[in-house]
């Protein structure tokens, strides 16, 4: 199914990917800023599912590696998308059908669609996480075993890096030092897949659900929060207020903890949120509701909108929720590219949908 | 079972705090040591956890709210971290421990782990393992107050602190008490009269070791005390022993004691004519006599400066002056061994005393023949079959004038005459009476004394009396009379 992404397409997106973002993934409204500009210059950009191309169509998944946050005074020149393609292409010698996005969370999610834009591209309806992650290996496309190779990096400056790396691993190490170099951030592309690797390789119809969703927070009649819900399929762990947020470096990992106190139905309860770039554990009393690679997402109890991590600050009304993530993280390999493990917690994962079913 | 604030309240585990509102109340059973957090949920009920160092470091961390739920599931009291002030633990670990009425404590950053665990583990161990930790704590303070030489008063406070109950010196030494006993003779007794139980056992250990140790105290006060005294005692024992001349050594000696041996000297010397009897082994014997020289010594003190020496099988008393004491000096003595022999009937009773008293002499040779003088007259007294407890040297030579006149017929016939009368009472009556008449001119006319000195009732002097003026038809109003009788009565008594 074909869709022409508009102006209420765009916003509704930038919004869904906020809340698929898991508080990381960088603010989406930079994001969104890019794709309007885009939207205004090129026209819109057109969405398709990966059925509607041939299977040997080549897809270019690709996005930002870096800080995020770099991005508010790091502004791209809006070329980089052409760039990594013209290589891309001169490298396998294929042309490029279509971009993707590494990860819908976050302003990740609206970056390809403005280079497809500009390029008169379309983007597919999937991508690598069907959520924010940290590392480039943590996609699906990996867990699949598609050849992170070649890897292509480019900057607003115009210079190119193109890897060839010997695993996802390296790939990661590689490009994160070339980020740096950058200046912080810089845009990239691995984990180049035909159509046909793409099907069993991809979190699928992802941009439909970052639409859906934002268009439940904006149309919604009475609480919000119910609508995400519902169209999400996710619990809602927690409402109150931020009581406590600190962060430390343990183990050369920087985490932090938020106490959220209930308030309302929830007063008296308290709930904790261990953090990295993402949320990743919700706990209370000790024990876990919710642990990555589930999706845990901080709203504004008003708006229904997302906080990032870094925005989280004490006095804050949120609501905490939490949605189960694409099955295929619950694999082995998934549980140790991206389980509690990965991300140096202490504990076997458990899918959200036992612990909430536990302590309903 | 103690609870978690008595657990923390004792002294050996000062520093510790509850920083949680509530668990204070719970009862402790056992106490575990967490160097992780796993080892939370691995504790059993009822018990206190106390975290590592390096596990108390990540106390902010989700692990240790995972921790301590599994630990409320176990059923574990409280839990114990270390923190270099006072801990605060977080919001969700506080909620969390309030929910399962744990304890939370703050253990200070220097305290030792296992001396710490070491300490809770004896609480824990209730009233024995208490009991015996008092005790060491209280034998430590006996042996130190011991090397201090500290006062019993000392004694007593300090091992009341030891022990945690009131301790006392008492006459009386109640159920929990030991006698404190110098030169064989019971003091008084070290006594906790509150104490009850397993404490009562340790207490009886303590207030033994203390009692012990104050009796050493009080003994080893007594010797230095005594010590000049002895070494002066050595001093004459040696002067009068040894025949040889002086040397400048002894009279060093008795300068640096403090003996004034260029004075004047009167001796007393005392025997026990039932000494053998008296002991039943040489030492006890000598036991014996120790003892009676130091009544001595006690009763004669207060009518001058006496010093005390023990000689083979006598004791002697010497009287010394800077100057010369007079006259009346034998006399005074003599009444000194009176004192004595009373003293020393009231508390050796078992031994029979006498005395011998010699005349006042200057200097060191002066002493020497005191002494002699002493032993002489107690010699001759003996010789002579008389029974005075006390008698002294002829020093005025009364004696020997006496013996000179009756040698002359007419003295003897004018003896016979004054004393016929009572001669006529015939034997034994006729000895009573010229004694009594004797005893009675003696003591100046008092009947009294006289009665004192012959074991009667004043009565049945004066009645005698009477009888013996009426029978004499003497007037003993009459001083020339009296010289008469006396000088008779003396005459007929030396037979």
């Amino acid at each position: 199914m074909k869709r022409l992404l508009d102006e209420p397409a765009l916003r509704a997106l930038a919004r869904g990917c906020a809340v698929l973002g898991t508080g990381g993934g960088g603010d989406p409204r930079i994001g969104l800023l890019l794709a309007l500009q885009s939207l205004e210059e090129v026209g819109p950009t057109e969405l398709v599912d990966l059925d509607d191309l041939p299977d040997d169509a080549l897809i270019m998944p690709c996005g930002m590696v870096g800080a995020p946050t770099v991005h508010i005074e790091k502004i791209e020149n809006g070329g980089e998308g052409a760039v990594l393609r013209e290589h891309l292409e001169r490298l396998t010698g294929r042309e490029v059908a279509a971009l993707m996005p590494a990860e819908i969370g976050g302003s990740n999610g609206l970056l390809p669609l403005c280079w497809a834009g500009r390029m008169g591209l379309p983007v597919v309806d999937a991508d690598g996480m069907g959520r924010a992650f940290p590392l480039i290996p943590q996609v699906t496309m990996h867990l699949a075993g598609v050849d992170p190779n070649p890897g292509v990096m480019t900057d607003e400056r115009g210079n190119v890096l193109v890897f060839s790396a010997v695993s996802g691993e390296w790939m990661e190490r590689l490009e994160r030092s070339a980020a740096v170099e950058f200046g912080g951030a810089g845009a990239a592309t691995e984990y180049t897949m035909t159509v046909g690797q793409a099907r069993d390789a991809t979190v699928r119809g992802t941009f439909t659900l970052a639409i859906r969703i934002g268009e439940a927070l904006t149309s919604a009649v009475g609480d919000p929060i119910a609508a995400v819900l519902a169209v999400a399929g996710g619990y809602p762990l927690m409402s109150g207020k931020v009581t406590d947020v600190e962060r430390r470096t343990t183990k050369g990992f920087v985490r932090g903890s938020v106490v959220i106190e209930g308030l309302g139905d929830d007063s008296g309860r308290l709930l904790r949120l261990e953090i990295q770039n993402e949320n990743l554990v919700a706990l209370e009393q000790g024990t876990v509701l919710a642990s990555v690679p589930d999706l845990i997402t901080v709203l504004d109890t008003e708006t229904a909108d997302a906080i990032p991590t870094e925005r989280v600050r004490y006095g804050q009304r949120v609501t905490v929720i939490a949605m189960p993530c694409a099955p295929v993280w619950r694999s082995d390999f998934g549980l140790r590219m991206a389980g509690p493990r990965a991300f140096g917690y202490d504990f076997d994962y458990v899918p959200v949908e036992e612990l909430a079913g536990a302590s309903a | 079972m103690p609870s978690v604030d008595a657990i923390i309240a004792s002294p050996q585990l000062a520093g510790l705090e509850r920083v949680s509102h509530g668990g204070g109340g719970r009862d402790i059973r056992d106490v575990r040591l967490a160097e992780q957090f796993a080892d939370l949920g691995q504790a059993p009920a009822d018990s206190i956890v106390v975290l590592g160092r390096s596990a108390s470091a990540e106390a902010t961390d989700y692990r240790f709210d995972m921790g301590l739920r599994w630990a409320a599931l176990q059923g574990v009291a409280a839990v114990a971290a270390y923190s270099g002030s006072r801990w605060r633990p977080t919001a969700t670990a506080a909620d969390i421990a309030e929910r399962s009425g744990m304890a939370l404590i703050s253990v200070p950053g220097q305290a030792e782990i296992t001396g710490l665990i070491r300490a809770i583990r004896r609480e824990i161990g209730g009233t024995a393992e208490v009991a015996l930790a008092r005790a060491e704590a209280g034998i430590a303070a006996v042996n130190r107050l011991e090397q201090q030489g500290a006062s019993l008063a000392a004694m007593c406070q300090e091992v009341s602190q030891a022990l945690g109950t009131p301790v006392e010196f008492s006459p009386d030494p109640g159920a929990v008490g030991a006698a404190v006993v110098t030169s064989q003779v019971t003091v008084g007794y070290i006594a906790a009269p509150a104490v009850t139980g397993d404490l009562a056992v340790a207490a009886r250990i303590v207030l033994h070791a203390a009692a012990a140790a104050a009796g050493r105290i009080y003994d080893a006060e007594r010797r230095s005390r005594e010590l000049p005294v002895r070494s002066r005692g050595q001093l004459l024992a040696e002067l009068l022993i040894s025949e040889a001349a002086l040397g400048e050594d002894l009279l060093d000696r008795a300068r640096q004691l403090g003996v004034p041996l260029t004075g004047w000297h009167v001796a007393v010397r005392l025997e026990a004519d039932n000494l053998d009897d008296a002991g039943r082994d040489e030492v006890h014997r000598f036991e014996l006599l120790e003892a009676a020289g130091q009544v001595a010594l006690q009763a004669a003190t207060g009518s001058g400066t006496w010093y005390l020496s023990s000689v083979s099988r006598a004791i002697v008393l010497i009287s010394m002056s800077a100057s010369d004491p007079g006259p009346q000096a034998g006399a005074r003595a003599a009444r000194a061994a009176e004192r004595v022999l009373e003293a020393a009937r009231e508390r050796l009773p078992r031994l029979r005393l006498r005395a011998g008293v010699g005349a006042a002499h200057q200097g060191p040779l002066g002493l020497r023949a005191s002494a002699a003088e002493a032993r002489a007259a107690l010699a001759a007294a003996r010789a002579a079959g008389r029974n005075d407890p006390v008698v002294a040297h002829d020093a005025t030579g009364v004696q020997r004038m006496l013996l000179e006149w009756y040698a002359s017929d007419s003295a003897r016939s004018s003896v016979r005459e004054l004393l016929a009368p009572l001669e006529r009472l015939g034997s034994p009556r006729a000895e009573t009476a010229i004694r009594t008449l004797a005893v009675y001119l003696d003591e100046q006319g008092s009947a009294v004394r006289a009665a004192q000195k012959l074991h009667l009732h004043r009565n049945a002097v004066t009645y005698r009396l009477r009888q013996i003026s009426h029978l004499l038809e003497a007037d003993l109003a009459d001083c020339d009379q009296r010289l008469a009788l006396q000088l008779a009565c003396r005459a007929r008594l030396l037979q």
